[in-house]
């Protein structure tokens, strides 16, 4: 392993995890001198009895619930984050409770912003390290197992009026808490456990062999891959299994954390832009790009996805097999993974299954050039480059 | 060791000067390319007229200042431009002495979080395209290979570009 002459690193983020998480929860606000949250969730979490969990935790405390919120959508928007953060001063509310998915979690850091700065034009935060108010305490229930919000930077947030959407980045929007309680991701649908898994797992890869990579994000990112290797299929295919829904919990919230440190790469850029341009779910689109990218990469990065065959393998494939296949052989498991959990649960494999057309080919390839996530990648992309990724893993 | 009170800090003229130079080698080599240079002109063509960027050294200066006029990138010179369209800050001089003596590419100094950026990203991914074309021709390849992911292959028009870029853009920006 190499040290990269100089890395940043950070994750301040408290960690409860296990069985009745949320019965902390409480505890956790007292510790934070706050004493009325406000819960923000959508109708899946509560139709789902989820929300019930979270208010089952506050039994016997002397903790108000000051607003609960369950009608973010599954695409948040200025709008609705200026409605949240209304309720919240109303109810003079002095934290937030974040239960859900990246939707729910994203438009909670974004409230935060706007009652913390007390400016209600979002677009004035938009960038990376524009914030400067203390902000309010935040603590994360993740629902799903995948994006790891609960432990990043960031939140996008849409713009309807513009048609855009609005990335704010700082450490001020990382939460206090994230809370990981078994039961919370027990009713997640076996496609969207298997795509959100592969963003998951595309965190780990990405975080492990990209520019940023340091010792402490490999750290997390090998686990968070030994992890999902283990029990993605579990989950997938038995969703009553609290220990592999616990796992995949864990996973991705490892992945989070290597990710928010060494960020991520061209899987990431063009899967923005399928996202963008024909609206592809982010995890499927990690799920299906994820092998292509790799192939493309390998010349430059092939050594450090060799090393990642053992965590995902198991340690007889990687033995068995000789060091210089080791980075194809790599690929082919995710391959394979990615085709076991197709026939698990239908999960699209090729960009074809997923709703693109050819005729997107040119604009999701510009935009990716221009995605931020380019730039950590150690191999130069250019349009063309990305439009022959796009002709294979059609 | 004697008690010592308010010291302030030093300054590295010399290296500040260095700096001050390679940004001016840099946007005299841009504006000179943006006049012939394909890929150069392909990418100035997404910005509007009046768009300005501004690469600054945090506390210190310099800055490089460039806008886009007609159908050039016009360097503007060395003086912080706080209301520009993109602002790109390096955190430090010695951050940016290196990079501008090729021991750094700005992908690694973004790696190492020692830039910041305000402004939208589709314009400094651009940005940084455009600094990477004109480090290929400013610097032969056993120098750029530390800095660009991928080295340019210098093809005669390349050569010729090259050598505009090193005498007439050098000297006149043209
Ligand atoms: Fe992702």
């Amino acid at each position: 392993m190499t040290i990269p002459r100089y890395y940043e690193f950070q994750n301040p983020v408290k960690i409860n995890a296990g069985e009745d998480a949320l019965r902390t929860l409480p505890a956790e606000l007292k510790r934070l001198q706050a004493a009325r949250p406000a819960v923000i969730t959508d109708k899946g979490v509560s139709n789902a009895g989820l929300l019930d969990h979270v208010l089952n935790g506050f039994k016997n405390s002397d903790i108000t619930i000051g607003l609960v919120f369950d009608e973010t959508p599954s695409d948040s928007s200025v709008t609705v984050v200026n409605r949240i953060a209304d309720l919240f001063i109303e109810n003079n509310c002095d934290s937030i409770i974040a239960v859900g998915g990246g939707s729910a979690i994203d438009t909670a850091k974004a409230v935060n912003i706007v009652v913390s700065e007390n400016e209600k034009d979002l677009r004035k935060f938009v960038g990376a390290d524009r914030l400067s108010a203390r902000p309010k305490p935040l603590i994360v229930v993740p629902t799903t197992a995948g994006t790891g919000s609960e432990v990043t930077l960031v939140a996008v947030i849409s713009d309807t009026e513009k048609g855009v959407k609005l990335p704010f980045t700082s450490r001020l929007l990382l939460p206090s808490v994230a809370v990981l309680d078994p039961k919370m991701t027990i009713s997640l649908p076996p496609r969207l456990t298997a795509t959100t898994g592969m963003d998951a797992l595309t965190h780990a890869v990405e975080a492990y062999t990209c520019l940023q990579k340091n010792p402490m994000s490999d750290a997390f990112a090998w686990s968070a891959i030994s992890l999902i290797s283990n029990n993605l299929e579990k989950a997938v295919s038995s969703g009553q299994d609290t220990s592999a829904r616990f796992a995949m919990a864990n996973a991705s919230l490892m992945a989070g954390v290597a990710f928010s440190n060494s960020m991520v790469g061209a899987v990431h850029a063009i899967g923005h832009a399928c996202g963008a341009v024909a609206h592809v779910h982010h995890g499927n689109a990690m799920a299906i790009l994820l092998p292509y990218v790799m192939k493309f990469n390998l010349d430059t990065i092939g050594h450090l996805y060799a090393e990642l065959l053992l965590p995902l393998a198991g340690a007889e494939i990687y033995a068995n097999t000789k060091p210089t296949l080791r980075a194809r052989k790599f690929i082919e498991e995710v391959l394979l993974l990615n085709y076991r959990l197709s026939k698990l649960c239908a999960m699209p494999v090729k960009l074809n299954q997923a709703g693109v057309k050819r005729a997107d080919f040119k604009k999701i390839a510009e935009m990716a050039v221009n995605d931020g996530a380019m730039l950590p990648n150690p191999k130069d992309l250019s349009e063309s480059d990305v439009l022959s990724i796009l002709n294979e893993a059609y | 060791m004697a008690i010592r009170t308010d010291i302030e800090p030093q300054r590295e003229d010399l290296k500040y000067h260095a700096v001050k130079v390679g940004f001016m080698a840099l946007g005299r080599a841009l504006q000179s390319a943006s006049h012939f240079e394909n890929e150069v002109i392909a990418e100035a063509s997404a910005w509007n007229e009046g768009f300005t960027f501004s690469m600054d050294v945090k506390h210190t200066g310099p800055s490089l200042v460039m806008q886009k006029q007609g159908r050039i990138l016009k360097f503007l010179g060395n003086e912080k431009c706080s209301n520009a369209d993109l602002i790109v800050e390096i955190q430090d001089l010695e951050t940016a002495f290196k990079m501008i003596t090729t021991q750094a590419g700005a992908h690694h100094v973004f790696a190492e979080n020692k830039i910041s950026v305000i402004g939208n990203i589709p314009d400094s991914m651009r940005l940084i395209r455009l600094i990477y074309i004109i480090e290929g021709y400013l610097f032969p390849k056993f120098l750029n290979k530390n800095i660009l992911k991928r080295s340019p292959v210098m093809t005669l028009q390349k050569q010729f570009n090259r050598l505009h870029i090193l005498t007439k853009g050098m000297l006149f920006g043209k």
